[in-house]
């Protein structure tokens, strides 16, 4: 008999299986530790996206329910008096409850050069970051690498309020090159910390880049035709529970956010969200409202 | 240090001693609450004498401030003008230790398990340290020009002992907003016990739990 070829599901299961254990192996590790170490970070969530596939058509929308699985750690070295270097690595899981061939496995590197103009957490900051590293996708054309650019300014003038401004390039390279995105965002955020627990953060973002857009087939030329000019690459795929056409657009998207989170302790935090995008292309408009739910812990 | 200088400063010390130990001993209870009366913590309760000097302080210590599991141990130090700091990093993960208070500036980054030099404070007022890569983390050291100090215990209690006289007493807490201060005259024959209710603010430092989305070190 001959022996079956791993699948790209199978690597993901043994990827998702070993995240698992590490973080049980992470979570049974005695905390109560005199002398801290590199800390290890773990984020688990389960965020609700109204409109996966991005449809403009009522009958082609999807939702579904996302769960969300990061293990990273990050360590930082002085410079000089005003400049810090981190470095560290981090693993995702993503797994979408019912169209999981969405599902990916993202193993990155960081890097990132900060520059306070000053010291302590009122002085302004500048920060330049990278990270990158290979990507597992369920459904393998999508599997490549990811890379990510990030210059950011940040203050905290009084220790209640803080704001960010930041500017990301954002480039996936997958193996089917239809699915290869390029992005670029510009984004502002306010932070407002009530007490030491509480965090109400509000954000917006603009984004222009690739987004895949679903249909079904064929598109009726109200919804196609102000493709067929601009956009050769169609796919037909079964990422749904019926056969829709996927299409990789450039788009614009403006997205509104606001979250709340609470620190339970030192080490664990509870966060709420909700995001509101807009992204629109030649008269077409993609609508997502997300909610998000999250528990960080550091060990 | 010139011979005229050593034996001025010598002769001040030898009549502050005098002057100490000729008054008789005399002590101080103090009981701090706050206004939901429960037990202020970590208050620095210092005597400053009305009517005499203040005896010259004696060779300089040296005390330590422990960067220990992320944080500073302990929160709160008293020191007297001239004592020595050491701050020592027992983690693994390198702090970065500072301070903006005009009574004490200095930076130094500590690499995992290492130690710098002692730092002076030659300048009464309170310091407070941070760490800059890690914004939680915080420590105060109150440096006073009196040798009679005390730091308020879990139940809130302060004991001093200095000679019987009169005294403004001074009481600093990082919550309060200015210190607290009011005179009292000690006795020789029995402890001046006393309750004082602080009001306290709220406690603004960044939280230490971590931030949704990770966010590193920003
Ligand atoms: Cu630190």
């Amino acid at each position: 008999m001959c022996p079956r070829l791993p699948t790209a599901r199978d690597r993901l299961r043994r990827l998702f299986a070993a995240a698992l254990g590490a973080l049980c192996a992470v979570i049974l590790t005695p905390s109560a530790r005199a002398a801290q170490s590199i800390p290890i970070l773990v984020e688990t969530s389960a965020s609700h996206d109204d409109n996966l596939g991005r449809a403009t058509r009522p009958a082609d929308k999807r939702d579904d329910t996302a769960v969300r699985l990061a293990v990273s750690a990050e360590d930082a070295r002085v410079l000089r008096r005003d400049w810090l270097l981190s470095g560290g690595l981090a693993a995702r899981g993503e797994h979408w409850v019912e169209f999981e061939r969405f599902d990916t496995a993202d193993f990155e590197a960081r890097l990132a050069l900060r520059r306070r103009f000053g010291l302590g957490p009122t002085a302004p900051a500048l920060r330049l970051a990278f990270a990158g590293g290979p990507r597992v996708a369920r459904v393998d054309d999508r599997s490549g690498w990811t890379g990510l650019a990030t210059l950011e300014f940040t203050h905290r003038p009084w220790t209640f309020l803080r704001y960010t401004f930041a500017a990301e390039g954002e480039r996936i390279d997958t193996r089917d090159t239809f699915y290869d995105i390029t992005a670029r965002t510009f984004s502002g955020e306010l932070a407002f910390f009530p007490s030491d627990r509480w965090t109400i953060s509000t954000g917006v973002a603009s984004r222009f880049g690739n987004v895949l857009a679903f249909s079904s087939p064929p598109p009726t030329w109200r919804f196609l035709s102000p493709y067929l000019s601009t956009v050769p690459l169609r796919r037909a795929t079964d990422f749904f529970d019926v056969p829709l056409n996927a299409y990789n657009v450039e788009a614009a998207t403006v997205e509104g956010s606001i979250s709340v989170s609470y620190a339970l302790n030192d080490s664990t935090r509870l966060s709420l969200g909700f995001a509101y995008a807009d992204t629109r292309r030649d008269g077409l408009r993609y609508l997502n409202r997300t909610f998000t739910a999250g528990l960080a812990r550091r060990f | 240090m010139r011979p005229s200088t050593l034996a001025r400063r010598l002769a001040v010390i030898l009549a502050a001693l005098a002057v100490a130990a000729s008054l008789p001993a005399a002590e101080l209870v103090l009981t701090l609450t706050d206004a939901a009366s429960a037990p202020v913590v970590d208050a620095v309760v210092s005597l400053h004498p009305l009517d005499a000097p203040v005896p010259a302080p004696g060779p300089a210590a040296e005390v330590e401030v422990v960067q220990s599991d992320g944080e500073f141990q302990p929160l709160v130090t008293p020191i007297r003008v001239g004592t020595r700091v050491r701050f020592p990093n027992a983690d693994s993960i390198q702090h970065h230790v500072y301070s903006l208070s005009p009574a004490k500036r200095f930076d130094i980054p500590l690499h995992g398990g290492a130690s710098a030099p002692a730092e002076e404070f030659p300048l009464p007022g309170v310091v407070s340290v941070g760490c800059n890569i890690h914004d939680w983390m915080r420590a105060y050291v109150v440096v006073l020009d009196t040798p009679w100090f005390a730091l308020s215990s879990d139940a809130g209690l302060s004991r001093l002992e200095a000679p019987a006289g009169r005294y403004r007493v001074e009481i600093w807490h990082y919550r309060l907003a200015k210190p607290d201060a009011y005179e009292v005259t000690l006795a020789e024959s029995e402890p001046l016990a006393a309750a004082r209710a602080l009001v306290l603010r709220r406690d603004r430092r960044p939280a230490r739990a971590p931030e949704s989305g990770g966010g590193g070190y920003r």
